[in-house]
């Protein structure tokens, strides 16, 4: 069902903060769909997901869950009778009742051969088996975090939400327990919004991410577009490394050190940013290239370089640790993708959206909502030439 | 969006901060905490300002009255004891208090345990029983003569007495709060002093010392506020303090108004410590700056200072304990021999007994809204309300019981001189006790776990009878016990507010020994000394079962 869930227009203010915490957010969640709210610590996702569940009453705007109306400038409905689950940060186990009473806190309306039968469905379910005689606190962080999870879902919500649900855990764990709810909750069917400030757990996690930023949502996508077409510089920013690289544009060409690329259509801006993440870039050691390598350092699996652009821009370009080159070595930039997103210098907004591009013009036919054929230069033949230019 | 749409949404927002700015003081409590601890709070305060109206409301000779050398003398009195008392507890609870945390004292932990006990000695019954040892003619008196021919020792009414009783029953407050600021001391900061050379002695006085400033500020603050709100030892020992003065004026004079003048004196003077203790707790911050798990302190050898360590503690406790419940028993045996009936002291004690438990069991049903309100609603109004629930804490009992026989008198005349009256004044006296407890139990509960059982579909009042009331029960308990415990003690109140021919086992001890009858005053001060002590092991046992279970 599409539309299970909606915002539309939220906004709230608290009473001691200059500024709003949520600003004008409108989402629309589709039954059995996760969602991501990602931003950093303040931006309002953790606020948005209160309003959600009922715990903080919007000034303005509405919020409707399963088709219902559960809060507008009309009427506001109690966070009891939202049907709505809620996982929180620190779980917030009823220290006083065992893993089996936590469970079945919810399901007081039951008649009792079911509500039995669910409990039992939901520990199996959860790999609680043999614990619910427990405390929680003689559980683990794992098995508290499941038994927070089964404890929501027990009454069968409209929704799931969860509240930074792994930052508790340790790293390991964390990996662990990010896949095994995904499965859960793809295995029941559950809608759920996520709340995390951890971009790869937002990536992981979510079938679309909702990126926030002072309070608005800046982009609501897939995570793959959202990663390499940010709607904005600052969701650019935000999520992942990468680096801006200054193009001029000659009608409907931008010219960068990384090469020419065609716009999609003509722009009024003579100056563009293009956006380059790490693995967007091959590195090559070559005597008479442009760019050379500032520093090197070792990551494990891979190497991050910091490259000198003759335009006065480093570049972040993450190489296999097998690519050693050294700091200092001249190095020819190839240009590996597709398709970029460009920003026009003055501006925060991406120049096109969705989504906002620019393509190399060999692979430009790859997408149709891209741009036309580019002149036949190649990057590196560019860096060659801008080489010799600046030296 | 339209511009129109924007609008709208524009106005609907300036509408929406209006109604939160209106709202904001409530924070969005329902009526059903925000009415009844309101309600509660305004309850408290009105008679207090009653009493400000009545004392200065009549004519300007209320002024008059303050100036007078009568006014000047309680004064001088009031101050000179509340110092010397504070002083004097301060330098025998030190020693006690780090012999006890960080020494390798013999029986550490016997002698933690009993130093503190003179606390459930009410102040009224340590007097009788210094007077009865210590009197010109007492007993003391009674061993020395046949051996020395001492026929009379030095008089011990007026300022000695006072000064030793009140010290020998009111230092285990600072003590109870130097023991626990020197179990929180970071052991770092000693170490840090010793590492840079500094000696024991030194690292003591310049390290330990000032560190533990604000618990010596605070169980000073405690001493003083028990001194000057102290009535019965200063009234059997014949010392003139404030409330002497004020109980005296109140019984004596037919114009009470100047009762209620120096009621409101003594208020000023309780604003004064009040003041002078936040001043002495200073602009520094004192904290321990590591995170992570305590780390208990060293303990120093005394090596051969031991034997005077224990002789140190043996005299403490034989002077502020052993002699009161030696002198008592004396005095039960001899009387019980001469045939002194008990059929009125287990009356009593009933009496005792039942008000402290109704008490008891208001301050905890008044104290449930406040501590809700101001804890998961916090605005200014909140917090207000639970300062305010605070104020019979500092104010002296005879200034509230004075209070509510002027507004009971005038306004609420059903209920002049009933239990219901009675009950009310030790609510507003001790309700603090019960406030400060739930409200450090509610304190640590997360109200995620509210929000999760309110997510799960359960009403706030089904939240509160299956989640948050059992999670501070034992704060509850605690909280109630407590009451119990100093309602049991109370005199001033008791004496001012007593539905007549209701008797009590502290207005029987005070009666008894008004006129020095030792031996009728005895039974009832043993009674109160044992109901007094099973509040406080129960006190004890709930908090060491709270400790071990380390939630």
């Amino acid at each position: 069902m599409k539309d299970h869930i909606v915002l539309s227009q939220v906004s709230k203010s608290f009473a001691n903060a200059d500024e709003p915490a949520v600003r004008d957010v409108t989402i629309s969640i589709d039954q059995g769909e996760i969602v991501a709210l990602l931003g950093p610590s303040g931006c309002g996702k953790t606020t948005s997901l209160r309003i959600i569940a009922g715990f903080e009453k919007p000034d303005t705007g509405s919020v409707s869950i399963a088709g219902r109306i559960v809060a507008d400038h009309e009427g506001f409905v109690q966070p009891e009778n939202r049907g709505v689950g809620m996982v929180f940060q620190d779980y917030a186990l009823f220290p006083h009742l065992n893993v089996r009473d936590n469970i079945s806190f919810g399901l007081r309306k039951w008649d009792r051969k079911r509500r039995k039968e669910r409990v039992e469905e939901l520990i199996e379910l959860s790999g609680l088996s043999e614990l619910e005689d427990r405390y929680p606190h003689q559980l683990s962080g794992g098995q508290q975090q499941r038994v927070a999870m089964a404890r929501a879902l027990a009454p069968e919500p409209h929704v799931l939400l969860l509240d930074e649900p792994f930052s508790n855990l340790d790293t390991e764990l964390r990996f662990q327990m990010r896949a095994e709810v995904r499965n859960l909750l793809k295995q029941v069917n559950t809608t759920a919004i996520l709340v995390t400030h951890d971009q790869q757990e937002a990536m992981m996690m979510a079938d679309r991410m909702a990126v926030m930023l002072d309070g608005r949502v800046e982009q609501i996508d897939a995570p793959d577009i959202i990663y390499h077409y940010p709607a904005t510089r600052a969701v650019a920013k935000f999520v992942g490394q990468g680096t801006f690289v200054p193009a001029t544009v000659a009608g409907s060409v931008a010219e960068s050190d990384l090469g020419s690329f065609e716009l999609e259509r003509d722009s009024a801006a003579e100056k563009v940013d293009l956006l380059l993440r790490p693995r967007d870039v091959t590195l090559e050691v070559d005597p008479d290239g442009i760019a050379y390598v500032v520093s090197r350092t070792f990551q494990g699996a891979e190497f991050t370089y910091l490259v000198q652009l003759p335009c006065g821009v480093q570049l972040i370009s993450n190489q296999p640790s097998h690519v050693d080159v050294s700091p200092g070595a001249r190095v020819r930039v190839r240009c590996n993708r597709v398709r970029l997103a460009a920003y026009d210098q003055y501006a925060q907004v991406a120049m096109t959206s969705p989504p906002p591009m620019i393509a190399p013009p060999s692979l430009s036919d790859l997408s149709t909502s891209s741009i036309a054929p580019a002149p036949a230069t190649e990057a590196d033949e560019t860096q060659s030439s801008g080489h010799g230019h600046h030296d | 969006m339209t511009s129109g749409g924007a609008h709208r949404n524009e106005q609907r927002s300036r509408f929406g901060q209006l109604r939160s700015i209106l709202a904001a003081p409530l924070g969005g409590a329902p009526a059903a905490i925000w009415l009844p601890a309101l309600a509660i709070v305004s309850l408290m305060i009105v008679p207090l300002l009653y009493l400000v109206i009545r004392s200065t409301g009549g004519d300007a000779s209320w002024i008059e009255q303050i100036f007078r050398e009568r006014t000047f003398n309680l004064l001088q009195n009031t101050v000179f004891l509340t110092v010397a008392v504070t002083f004097s507890s301060v330098a025998v609870a030190l020693p006690l208090a780090w012999l006890t945390t960080r020494t390798d004292l013999p029986w550490r932990r016997f002698w933690s345990i009993v130093t503190p006990l003179p606390l459930v000695i009410p102040s009224y019954v340590g007097a009788f029983t210094v007077i009865a040892f210590l009197g010109p003619r007492g007993m003391l008196q009674g061993w020395l003569e046949p051996i020395f021919g001492i026929e009379r020792l030095p008089e011990i009414y007026g300022f000695a007495g006072a000064w030793l009783t009140l010290t020998l029953f009111a230092f285990p407050y600072v003590l109870l709060s130097l023991r626990a600021a020197m179990n929180g001391l970071d052991p770092a900061l000693e170490e840090s002093s010793r590492s840079m050379g500094f000696g024991a002695i030194t690292t003591f006085f310049y390290v330990t010392l000032p560190n533990l400033r604000p618990a010596i500020a605070a169980g000073s603050l405690l001493i003083a506020l028990y001194v000057i709100s102290d009535f019965g030892a200063v009234s059997l020992m014949q010392y003139d303090t404030f409330t002497r003065g004020i109980y005296n004026q109140y019984r004596g004079a037919f114009d009470r108004s100047t009762a209620a003048t120096l009621a409101l004196v003594l208020v000023a003077l309780t604003v004064i410590i009040l003041l002078a203790e936040s001043w002495m707790r200073g602009r520094a911050r004192y904290y321990r700056s590591s995170a992570g798990v305590t780390r208990p302190s060293k303990r120093h050898e005394l090596g051969r200072w031991k034997y005077p360590a224990v002789g140190y503690c043996v005299a403490v406790s034989t002077v502020a304990l052993i002699m009161p419940l030696f002198v008592i028993g004396f005095w039960l045996q001899r009387g019980l021999r001469a045939g002194e009936p008990l059929v009125l002291v287990w009356d009593a004690a009933f009496n005792s007994g039942m008000v402290s438990l109704l008490a008891a069991l208001a301050a905890l049903v008044m104290a449930t809204p406040i501590v809700i309100f101001s804890v998961r609603y916090p605005t200014w109004l909140s917090y207000l309300c639970e300062r305010l629930s605070y104020m019979g804490f500092a104010l002296p009992g005879i200034v509230v019981a004075l209070a509510f026989v002027f507004f009971g008198a005038n306004y609420l005349t059903p209920l002049y001189q009933t239990l219901g009256m009675l009950i009310l004044a030790y609510v507003v006296l001790f309700l603090p006790q019960a406030v400060g407890i739930m409200r450090s139990a509610l304190l640590q509960i997360n109200p995620h776990i509210e929000e999760a059982a309110k997510s799960l579909g359960s009403s706030s009042s089904r939240v509160w009878f299956k989640i948050t009331g059992p999670l501070i029960r034992s704060g509850m308990v605690s909280g109630g016990l407590l009451v119990f415990l100093t309602v049991m003690k109370e005199l001033p109140a008791t004496i001012l507010l007593h539905p007549i021919g209701f008797d009590t086992l502290p207005m029987r001890i005070w009666n008894a020994t008004l006129e020095g009858f030792w031996a009728r005053a005895a039974a009832p001060s043993l009674l109160l000394i044992l109901v007094a002590a099973i509040p406080m092991i129960l006190l004890a046992i709930n908090e060491d079962r709270r400790d071990r279970q380390g939630r």
